[in-house]
């Protein structure tokens, strides 16, 4: 029906930080997901593979204890090169999404 | 599994419905006062045990169904660990053991047999037993789509209402139906007790649909996001199938509302045949609200359309925003309103008073008017849509992603388009001035298929092969820069050194502010928080308005402007260029400052220093250039600043990712 | 039993059970979670006296340490933009007392470093050392 397949379109993504597919010059401390409506802690988590499928995220992935819809994970110091970023969440109402993004490394 | 849940949740939502509505309408008929209403309390009783099994049974099938899913193995639905875990880690899961509390508690009550001879024993069970399901059905409301997508209970709480007038009308009807059958078995006049319900049913039924309506209206209005959600997701279409089935079911209750005053006529034959058809037609009313509960059950199990890309389905569509450009409907909105209400009024009066005697032709020839009259005044607002027009970009509107679509554009498309000036005087390709104000209609998504596919009438290639899609909305970021850098410049909406109260539209793209090794920020970290001064400099011009910064920056502060300045070059010597006499403490960035002043010199075109005050909610308000404007002295951007503290309401907050 | 009797009891056990039962697992979680981060603090306070015992301290005082940018020197004073130092301050721009230890005449504006602070943390502590970043 659309004719064009939306790879990058992702429901319930509102924002992140490093910004979806951009290019950086330092390397994230941490990775940051907001979405747009309040998560499950017990069961929503991030992490953030390399290139070569390597888990380079801190293993920390915790909802923000402050902001129900913010997941975020602490990096281990990255080199240059492209990273994704894979998370699995589960809002208040019950529903499961997932995706992923990816950013670089410069 | 989704399906699986889809089918256990419909059926638990329909059990607590039907049960809340017995209990509703055994307490709307009284304390049974002759054998048959007796007799027909004894089946409702009957009916409501079978109910609250099938109800304790399903909703086990749904705790099991979303443990497999909250884990994301189907296995997991069985294990006894990872469903206690689902049921007391999660809002769900607590609601859940609430509800079926309470649904246990009231089989506790029906299965227990007591003594209801006397009046008030009978009001407490039945009224204990409505007060339990009642509490178990709006309970499903605290774990819906807008419980989750707001932190206040106010939409939890429109929720909830919806939920209690459905089980009060939809769960009353089957019972409802019942009554009448039985009342209408022998050719006798019916049970007056039996009239008496259905008529008292017929007026508190009115009701409630209008909360119903009105309850649906409001949660719709927050889940969906307009008519784009509403034609171009499954939620929405949803929606609307459900919509169109309660229509049909009112119609139907609408007429066994007409029916209602024969059913007390004298005629014992009549009223009693009058008994058997509404019984008939309440039936088939219960038939079809069943189907919206499973309707309903869907939405809850799709993503709200607020947050779902649209697919539009048609190859046209309105745009809202542009009224000034269609003079008529620019002069209508300056009328004063009582005037118009007044003609109207008159109008519609003496139309009424000539055509009386026929509505219909009233009706017709109005709707007539009114539609050819759109089509044609709306005629300069209709534009040509695409399958992704609704489509919200998703990648951010940042510094960095405008400096990339810059990079993307020159690439591919400046050999037909034309690369943009500084002065915008240059000459432009032979193919679309991008700068052109047909541009600017178009929304974000109608750039992505144009790009995606092309326009191979105009001799435009396709770029779906070509470009990958994260770099088609890099361009379509610059693009957006690019038509506001056009707007900013000149005309009605120049953004110049003085801040225009109550005029904010130029958001600024976010950027990421990195100094040396520390953790960097970014400006929508300030957001709500402080006002920024954007500085682009470059020494050895700026330096002698550095150093005026430097010492003015306390002052600045304490106003709530955070100086955020960005040489050209990326340099980790940046700090030690600008000196410590006198010390420098605002962030000065040293990395990623190419990307940053390829985007913000779009605003400001050239090399001289510039300077954006960016309010509280992230729109360029004021923009200096020491070629153009001149540099601010030292107080003029403390007026610039208390100019935007002084307005009333702050502008909403523009939107990441443009549209 | 009356049935009415009976159906009082059990709106009262259900709202007694349900008010009671959130309010105190609520209430636990809060204090469970306060309890954690006080006993978090201490143990880092305790590494703290401990690296400062080390590095030849008096009693009671901790050692911080520090990362950022040098925005100014001078003679007995140095202006850092730093991140949080855990236990101290939040990520912002300070001066910090230099003491005679602290080998601050290669460090210029614009510098990364890392430092460390000494003291009892009211608002005597002292710069003693510091590297490049």
């Amino acid at each position: 029906m659309l004719g064009v397949v939306l790879a990058l379109a992702h429901s319930r993504l509102q924002r992140a930080e490093p910004p979806v597919e951009s290019n950086l010059k330092r390397p994230p401390s941490e990775v940051k997901v907001y979405f747009t409506e309040r998560l499950e802690p017990a069961y929503s988590t991030v992490r953030v593979n390399d290139e070569h499928g390597v888990q380079v995220d801190r293993q920390d992935s915790h909802v923000d204890p402050s902001n129900p819809r913010l997941l975020r994970a602490k990096l281990q110091l990255l080199e240059h090169g492209a990273y994704s970023v894979i998370w699995r969440v589960l809002s208040v109402d019950g529903k499961v999404t997932e995706g992923r993004f990816t950013f670089r490394v410069e | 599994m989704t399906t699986l849940l889809f089918v256990a949740q419909w059926v638990h939502l329909a059990q607590c419905v039907l049960l809340t509505g017995a209990f509703f309408l055994l307490l709307l008929a009284g304390w049974p006062a002759t054998d048959f209403m007796r007799r027909w309390e004894q089946h409702v009783l009957c009916w409501a045990r079978w109910l609250v099994i099938v109800a304790l049974a399903s909703g086990a099938a749904v705790l099991s169904v979303r443990t497999g899913m909250f884990e994301g193995r189907p296995e997991a639905a069985l294990e006894p660990r990872a469903i206690w875990h689902a049921m007391l880690d999660t809002r769900p899961g607590f609601l859940w053991i609430v509800r079926h509390g309470l649904l246990i508690v009231l089989a506790a009550f029906l299965f227990l047999s007591g003594d209801v001879s006397a009046r008030q024993n009978w009001i407490a069970a039945r009224g204990e037993a409505f007060l339990l399901t009642a509490l178990a059905l709006v309970l499903i409301g605290s774990s819906g789509h807008l419980a989750a997508s707001s932190e206040s209970l106010w939409p939890q709480a429109i929720d909830m209402v919806h939920l209690l007038s459905a089980g009060i009308w939809v769960g009353g009807l089957p019972p409802l139906a019942l009554l009448l059958y039985g009342a209408s078995q022998n050719a006798a006049a019916p049970d007056p007790y039996a009239v008496q319900t259905m008529q008292r049913f017929s007026r508190v039924a009115l009701i409630t649909v209008l909360i119903l309506a009105g309850s649906g209206i409001a949660s719709a209005w927050l889940l969906v996001g307009g008519i784009a959600g509403l034609v171009g997701t499954t939620h929405g279409c949803l929606l609307l199938a459900k919509f169109a089935v309660l229509v049909l079911a009112l119609l139907l209750a609408a007429v066994s509302r007409a029916m209602v005053p024969t059913l007390s006529s004298p005629t014992a034959a009549k009223s009693s045949a009058t008994a058997r058809r509404m019984a008939g037609f309440i039936a088939i009313e219960a038939g079809l609200v069943l189907v919206v509960l499973g309707l309903a059950t869907a939405m809850t199990v799709t993503t709200p359309a607020l947050h779902d890309d649209p697919v539009w389905p048609w190859p046209v569509r309105i745009v809202h925003d542009f009224l000034p450009v269609v003079p008529v409907l620019q002069r209508l909105t300056q009328l004063p309103i009582a005037d118009v209400l007044a003609v109207s009024g008159l109008t519609i009066f003496a139309i009424v008073f000539l055509v009386r005697r026929r509505p219909i032709l009233l009706f017709a020839t109005l709707f007539a008017l009114v539609v050819s009259g759109a089509t044609i005044g709306f005629q300069p607002l209709i534009v040509q849509a695409y399958p992704t027009s609704f489509v919200r970009s998703p990648l951010s509107y940042t510094a960095g992603s405008i400096a990339e679509g810059m990079a993307v554009y020159q690439a591919h498309c400046a050999s037909c388009h034309g690369t943009p000036t500084p002065d915008r005087a240059g000459g432009w390709g032979s193919a679309v001035d991008l700068l052109a104000s047909e541009t600017i209609w178009r929304s974000a998504g109608d750039l992505f298929w144009l790009i995606t596919h092309g326009r191979p009438n105009l001799g435009m290639a396709e770029f779906g092969s070509r470009l990958q899609e994260a770099q088609r909305w890099h361009v379509i970021n610059f693009l957006r820069a690019l038509d506001m850098s056009g707007f900013c410049a000149s005309g009605p909406s120049r953004i110049g050194a003085v801040v225009k109260q109550d005029y904010a539209w130029l958001s600024a793209p976010d950027l990421t502010i990195s100094v040396g090794p520390l953790t960097p920020t970014s400006l929508p970290d300030l957001r709500g928080k402080r006002m920024v001064l954007l500085v682009l400099y470059s020494l050895p011009g700026s330096r002698a308005r550095m150093t005026e910064l430097a010492r003015q920056y306390g002052t600045l502060s304490v106003l709530g402007v955070e100086v955020v300045a960005v040489p050209p070059q990326s340099s980790p010597e940046a700090i030690a260029e600008l000196g410590q006499s006198p010390p420098v403490l605002f962030p000065v960035v040293t990395n990623g400052n190419q990307e940053i002043t390829a985007a913000y010199r779009m605003f400001a075109p050239g090399t001289a220093h510039a300077e954006f005050l960016i309010d509280r909610q992230g729109y360029i308000r004021a923009i200096w250039r020491s070629d153009l404007t001149g540099m601010p002295e030292a107080d003029v951007v403390q007026t610039q600043v208390e100019r935007l503290n002084g307005e009333k309401s702050p502008p909403p907050l523009p939107d990441d990712h443009v549209h | 039993m009356r049935m009415w009797q009976v159906a009082i009891l059990v709106n009262l056990a259900l709202a007694v059970g349900l008010g009671f039962g959130y309010g105190a697992w609520g209430r636990r979680l809060a204090t469970l979670d306060g309890e954690v981060k006080t006993a978090q603090a201490q143990v880092e306070q305790l590494t703290r006296e401990r690296e400062a015992c080390f590095a030849g301290a008096r009693i009671g005082e901790q050692l911080w340490e520090g990362r950022g940018i040098v925005r100014a020197v001078y003679p007995k004073m140095l202006i850092v933009t730093h991140e949080e130092i855990r236990g101290l301050l939040p990520a912002r721009t300070t001066g910090f007392r230099l003491a005679d230890s602290a080998d601050h005449d290669r460090a210029h504006a614009g510098d990364p470093i890392r430092f460390w602070l000494q003291g009892t943390g009211t608002g005597n502590n002292v710069l003693v050392r510091l590297e490049s970043w």
